[in-house]
């Protein structure tokens, strides 16, 4: 028999290669970034307008006014007006769209069922007018389309909108010839209705080729925007998203025509912030190891930090693999408290909305909740999501693996919390794998008790991100 | 990283991951250009390089995932590969017993072919091939040796294939 050590350490990758020169790769590295630049700046700019749109809004408002009469009959534009351009982009930016005459955003068939269609297998009903346009080539990565769909009236574009989130929200994993993950993200609403979609493969383990696409509702109109990048997961729908809505943005702002008030008022967005205004900064002093042991074993053990994370924390999925990334957080604060025999990781991200937070623990949340899992031996792992028996904070989640042997309580177990307070995210993993007592029902609530007991003062200095503050 | 030390880092390293990636993946070209892309991302993230214990693992681990959806999208047959990294060419390899370990390879699981390469071609400890790949040291330890086994296996059979 061949020794495949041998064999692998005398690897012999082939003939000299011949690459690009350095400063080659350079350049176009820094073609890249410029593109990438451009598109976070524009996506800051938007994410000012959103908060900055409801503030007026809420200001003009006058809560005392006597009931108005029913409004006339709306006649909704039919036709999409000329001028209406559908290829526009926010100023700088460096995407360039070309118009196409009909609608470009593939038809959405979810585990086999029409849910939207421009054409006449739409569920609701065909768009009485269709316009698209294209930037690179569809399916690469980067490339972005927009269709815009105008309806016979504002209830049919409506009810087009709720057949798509509809049909989302019932096929989170198609298992046709090609394997997508389904999802409805988290996200502001926008304007008089709005939905996010991501489609992913998961395919041997990985998951990957992203598309995400914005849908908007102004009137009887519907903006379907998409972009698409070859990475996946949670991580790189936070890093597309804020660049999708900054790109679409001057698209939406045109459909102000479609709208059953024109374009004399504003429609975009609501933001959940009654002033506008959130923090996000993370003092110093913020006490993010309040409730954890203070002793240990030996001094080589016990607390550590808490010291600015430059990365957001991992968290084991389904399929145990490390979830990366979760990130879109402004500012990280990390620390914990480790003992031969347990590990307990802490962090503090600070988000740019409310919305923003609650989607980072969603996703944590929707990776680490599943079936049991079968891992051999006898040894079945089980992973169970709950919600936090304290009700700690706006909304919290508890996630608890733990394992079974035989169909006998086992040692060892991972609990995770999640605890949100306004724009922030307390979370925390506690980790005893393999030298504790055997997980039964009753030590799994003392397991769930103790993590919601030790998070409470830290829940409570998290008040400075709540919307009424402290 | 400024640009002399890039430069210094993509001259010393490209034939090295290159050559780590083509075992993974089993196709050189392929590997060539996937590795190429990676370096063009690693420039445009060099603050995210900088910070990376590892550069040389960010590019190859940016390298495989590109190939890995390049690969995805192949085999679905719905999109065209990624202009990025231009089409695939499969060229010959240079030797038979290169062919034989390349196609021995290709014939594991993705997990104990890329736990096997990280290892015994990048020379990396167990430690740090868990880390990269993101999974605790034991499944890596299993991985590898249920990897050698299936290997040695592949290779007896394609050796007696080749003399009979």
């Amino acid at each position: 028999m061949r020794d495949p050590i041998d064999e692998l350490s005398n690897f012999d990758p082939g003939p000299t290669m011949t690459p690009l020169p350095a400063s080659e790769v350079r350049r176009r590295g820094t073609r890249l970034r410029r593109r990438n630049t451009a598109l976070t700046a524009i996506a800051a700019a938007a994410a000012v307008t959103v908060v900055a749109v409801p503030v007026a809004a809420l200001a003009g408002h006058d809560s005392s006014s006597t009931p108005q009469p029913a409004p006339p009959v709306h006649s909704w534009v039919q036709q999409i007006p000329d001028g209406f351009d559908v290829t526009a982009v926010p100023a700088g930016s460096p995407v360039r769209f070309d118009a196409r005459d009909d609608s470009v955003v593939d038809d959405f068939t979810l585990c086999g069922r029409p849910a939207f269609s421009t054409r006449s297998d739409d569920p609701v009903g065909p768009a009485t007018e269709t316009a698209g346009a294209t930037a690179g080539e569809a399916g690469t990565d980067g490339s972005d389309g927009r269709t815009l769909a105008v309806y016979a009236d504002d209830t049919t574009a409506d009810r087009a909108l709720a057949a798509l989130r509809e049909g989302v929200t019932a096929c989170p994993r198609d298992t046709g010839s090609t394997p997508y993950l389904w999802g409805a993200v988290e996200a502001p609403a926008v304007a008089d209705g709005s939905l996010v979609i991501s489609q992913q493969v998961r395919q041997s383990g990985y998951t990957g080729d992203l598309t995400l696409t914005e849908v908007v509702r102004v009137g009887n109109a519907l903006l379907l925007a998409s972009t698409h990048t070859d990475a996946g997961g949670d991580q790189a729908i936070q890093e597309t998203l804020p660049a999708l809505t900054a790109l679409s943005q001057p698209v939406v702002d045109q459909m102000c025509v479609f709208s059953a008030t024109g374009c004399s008022t504003a429609s975009n967005a609501v933001d959940p912030s009654p002033t506008g205004e959130v923090t996000t900064a993370i003092a110093a002093d913020f006490p993010l190891l309040d409730g954890l042991p203070t002793t240990a074993a030996t001094k080589d053990f016990g607390r550590y930090g808490p010291k600015t994370d430059k990365d957001p924390m991992s968290f084991m999925t389904c399929e145990n693999d490390v979830a990366n990334g979760f990130g879109g957080a402004v500012e990280r604060l990390g620390g914990g408290w480790t003992d031969p025999a347990e590990a307990r990781v802490r962090q503090l991200s600070t988000f740019a909305s409310a919305a923003g937070a609650s989607a980072y623990l969603r996703q944590v949340e929707e990776v680490g909740t599943c079936q049991p899992q079968d891992t051999g031996s006898g040894v079945t792992e089980i992973h169970s999501g709950a919600g936090s028996d304290l009700s700690l904070g706006d909304e919290a989640f508890i996630e608890v693996r733990w394992y079974r042997h035989n169909g006998n309580p086992a040692p060892g177990f991972q609990v995770t919390e999640l605890v949100r307070v306004g724009n922030a995210v307390l979370a925390q993993t506690r980790t005893a794998d393999g030298y504790d007592d055997n997980v039964t029902s009753a030590y799994l609530e003392q397991i769930i008790t103790e993590s919601d007991q030790s998070l409470a003062d830290v829940v409570d200095s998290m008040c400075v991100y709540a919307e009424g503050g402290c | 990283m400024e640009e002399a030390e890039f430069d210094d880092f993509y001259t010393a390293s490209f034939q090295r991951i290159t050559g780590q990636v083509y075992a993974m993946i089993g196709n050189r070209d392929e590997a060539l250009e996937c590795v190429q892309e990676a370096f063009v991302r690693a420039w445009a993230h060099r603050r995210k390089l900088d910070r990376a214990e590892h550069p040389e693992a960010w590019v190859r681990t940016t390298a495989y995932r590109l190939a890995v959806s390049r690969w995805r999208r192949t085999v679905r047959g719905r999109r065209p590969a990624d202009r990025a990294v231009g089409p695939a060419v499969e060229t010959a390899a240079p030797s038979e017993a290169h062919v034989a370990l390349v196609a021995a390879l290709k014939q594991l699981p993705e997990a104990q072919r890329q736990a096997l390469v990280l290892h015994h071609i990048a020379d990396l400890p167990v430690h740090d091939v868990a880390r990269e790949v993101g999974v605790p040291e034991g499944t890596i330890k299993a991985r590898l040796s249920r990897g050698r086994a299936a290997l040695a296996a592949l290779l007896t059979d394609e050796e007696g294939l080749s003399h009979a």
